[in-house]
């Protein structure tokens, strides 16, 4: 009975991947870079090629049900990685990392670039392009996705912000490696966070889903409370749309962590969106990711950060905050509070099933871990 | 010969563990000035080989012939048959600090073709192969220092460093200091650029010494005082952990020690050279005597030859301090030609033929400077 049940499941994944198919073409993407993976429900994995200025959605056609309950631990992922890219572990760059919520396969996009992180405002983005694509499975088996022959669709992001330009204070970078720093689905559309061309560079594309050549962009403007100004240069780095009374909204996050909520309905071709800022969580810090869980039967939001200790938030304290941040806020905290959970050095997270979420995270040893937190334990 | 060597270790490595020699080798390219660097070979007997071909791409040549470094994962590349050689191209370039393990798998490849291994085989060979080739690579050193005269004048401005390869991005002033008599290290002596003051091959930088204590009655100059005192003894170094771009360090400390004589505040007087022309019909040098230690890498540029109907003549400057020789690239053709300045002409001390690199307010009037000198060639 068990088995009917699983290849019922196999089945259902498999139509629903073929319904997404007719809008692929089968083929070798010409992806420059993957600096950012994101999958959505069906499996797709959606990669952003700030390089290239594009998102691919690739059916890796990694579609068998996992039933596992339980978490994936690597002690030392860059080791392991190392031996596949032919190098040490000082050298491993994880640039992104996503689960596929059918087969619970972690997808990790990586290059030999790590020995160049000198700076703490440095992301792996700023350093190399992703090249690889590596997945570990649920046994912690670390295999290379080849990508020669796969069925895939792409859009080509309108304006994204110009290559060659150098970062205004980080030398030797150039601001195209954010031209993509987050990508969401929701609602059959997936969200481009990122720089475009424009006056106002912080953006965000919208395009529905399966790809067509609908691409709206807005650009986005923020008031951050730690600096006591509006802001509209610096993108979003780890965002999640989220319904509020049915409606949907992104919360976004940003560097030195002002906490924006922005309108959906609104982010329409060529409009300047204002976002409502509820939260200052602190400075100095990079928000790396963002992922929405439930403990106790109640959804909360578990962030992790460049400098700060893992945190989660209430998304209703985010609805309910009375107003916005509109003047300067001392000491960096404002707004909407978090609990910091323990863990510090968690950089990549995603929702591995329904009792983990998996993460990386940066040890006492140096070496870097693959571990799995469990949602039980991220009482807030 | 380090093919023939590795072959040489392969096969003494199959009998102490095998007993037998196989015909099946190993080996690497290692010459990193090959297109091919990083290629793993594996050669089999054609009887193998065909049984390969015949599978097409159902062979998973991963699962007999692969490359470790950590003896955990295989490296990523590709694979193609070439004649009697199954080549392992990697994604990537050889790591040269890591030592790589090429395995093959004998019980996997037979099983792979269908035949039974051999029972005079063994199961398994491997041979670990290093891609540092350190008979071409070696320590880099420093090739000279330029000008390399008895005492420098105490406003010198600039000193060429010249390494025999070219060196690394890594910040210069890490590596360099200058110590008194006393050896105390004398403080900020230098104009710090991160990246090195570099030609294009990496192999000469330009060390400037401090401008604004040289320069008299400015901030740095009043404020700690110029960097050399006429009359004593400095000594530069070069610590040796400063890399080569192939990151080799320096073969030891580099130590040159000089005297400081008067400061030169005084513009170039080309009206004081002498110039012994040459022969006709030889390639014998033309001798320039001047009285000033001139910057040794742009005088070859701000120093020409010309004949007498305007044509440049071709050949190279060298100097032996004041003494310089110019030996044209063809012989000398009797007839009257020109010693053309460039004004832009400086000595060590920064000083030009229109003005000296520090002058009191008095000295502004200068006569008009010569920029030509005339000579015949007999």
């Amino acid at each position: 009975m068990k088995s009917i049940i699983y290849l019922l499941l196999v089945f259902t994944v498999t139509i629903s991947n073929a319904l997404n198919n007719p809008y692929m073409k089968k083929g070798k993407p010409d992806l420059k870079s993957m600096g950012v993976l994101k999958f959505n429900a069906e499996g797709v994995l959606f990669v952003g090629d700030s390089y290239g200025g594009s998102v691919y959605a690739i059916d890796l056609a990694d579609d068998q049900v996992s039933a596992n309950t339980e978490g994936v631990t690597i002690g030392d992922l860059e080791g392991q990685i190392a031996g596949i890219l032919g190098t040490n572990a000082e050298n491993v760059l994880i640039h992104d990392m996503a689960v596929n919520p059918i087969s619970q396969n972690i997808y990790l996009s990586v290059s030999r670039g790590r020995a160049e992180w000198t700076s703490r405002w440095h992301l792996p983005n700023d350093l190399a392009p992703a090249q690889i694509l590596l997945k570990v499975d649920t046994q912690g088996e670390i295999t290379e996705v080849k990508l020669d022959e796969v069925s895939y669709s792409k859009i080509s992001l309108p304006k994204p912000v110009a290559e060659g330009t150098e970062h205004r204070w980080k030398k030797g970078v150039t601001t195209r490696v954010d031209a993509i720093t987050s990508i969401q689905f929701h609602n059959n559309n997936i969200y481009i966070a990122g720089l475009s061309n424009e006056e106002f560079a912080a953006s965000m594309w919208v395009a529905p889903y399966p790809f067509k050549d609908d691409v709206s962009i807005s650009t986005l403007e923020i008031f951050h409370g730690a600096h006591g100004k509006y802001e509209t240069s610096s993108p979003i780095r780890t965002f999640l749309p989220y319904n509020f009374d049915n409606k949907a909204h992104i919360i976004a996050a940003y560097l030195c962590t002002p906490l924006v909520t922005f309108e959906a309905e609104k982010l329409k071709n060529g409009q300047h969106v204002k976002g409502r800022t509820v939260a200052e969580f602190g400075s100095g810090n990079y928000p790396l990711d963002m992922v929405p869980y439930t403990n106790n039967g109640k959804t909360y939001v578990l962030m992790s950060n460049s400098q700060l200790p893992l945190l989660v938030f209430d998304p209703e304290d985010v609805k309910n905050y009375d107003g916005a941040i509109t003047e300067e806020v001392k000491g960096y905290l404002g707004g909407v509070k978090y609990t910091p959970r323990s863990g510090s050095g968690v950089q990549q997270l995603d929702n591995l099933n329904d009792k983990f979420i998996v993460a990386t995270q940066r040890m006492p040893s140096g070496k870097l871990a693959l571990v799995s937190l469990s949602k039980e334990w991220l009482i807030p | 010969m380090a093919h023939t060597i590795r072959l040489l270790q392969y096969f003494l490595f199959s009998i102490l563990l095998f007993g037998s020699v196989s015909a099946q080798t190993l080996t690497a390219d290692t010459d990193p000035e090959s297109t091919t660097f990083g290629e793993f070979y594996v050669s089999l007997e054609s009887e193998l080989i065909s049984k390969l071909r015949e599978k097409g791409d159902d062979v998973d040549f991963s699962s007999f012939f692969y490359i470790t470094i950590d003896d955990a994962n295989k490296i990523l590349g590709s694979y193609i048959l070439q004649g009697d050689t199954i080549v392992f191209k990697p994604r990537f370039l050889p790591d040269v600090n890591l030592v790589h393990h090429a395995y093959l798998n004998l019980h996997f490849l037979y099983k792979t073709v269908g035949l039974s291994l051999p029972d005079s085989m063994g199961r398994q060979v491997s041979q670990r192969f290093n891609f540092k080739s350190y008979d071409k690579i070696k320590y880099a050193s420093i090739a000279g220092i330029s000008p390399k005269i008895s005492s420098y004048p105490a406003n010198i401005l600039r000193l060429y460093l010249y390494f025999d390869q070219p060196m690394s991005f890594q910040n210069p002033y890490d590596y360099i200091s200058l110590v008194n008599q006393q050896g105390e290290t004398i403080s900020e002596p230098f104009v710090i650029i991160p990246e090195g003051l570099w030609d294009e091959s990496k192999t000469r930088l330009t060390i400037f010494i401090h401008p604004g204590r040289i320069k008299r009655n400015v901030g740095p100059n009043t404020g700690i005082g110029p960097v050399f005192e006429a009359g004593n003894t400095y000594t530069l170094k070069i610590n040796s952990a400063w890399r080569s771009a192939a990151d080799m360090p320096l073969d030891s400390l580099f130590e040159y020690t000089f005297d400081i004589s008067s400061a030169v505040r005084a513009p170039i007087k080309p009206e004081l050279w002498t110039i012994t022309p040459p022969h006709e019909g030889s390639v014998v040098a033309l001798h320039l005597k001047v009285n000033e230690y001139l910057d040794p890498v742009l005088l070859p540029k701000m120093l020409s030859i010309y004949s007498n109907d305007s044509l440049l003549v071709a050949g190279k400057w060298k100097s032996d301090n004041s003494n310089w020789q110019f030996k044209p690239a063809s012989d000398w053709i009797k007839g009257n030609y020109t010693l053309k300045i460039n004004p832009k002409l400086e000595d060590v001390c920064g000083n030009t033929v229109l003005s000296a690199f520090d002058r009191e307010a008095s000295e502004n009037k200068l006569p008009r400077p010569i920029l030509e000198i005339h000579f015949e060639v007999k």
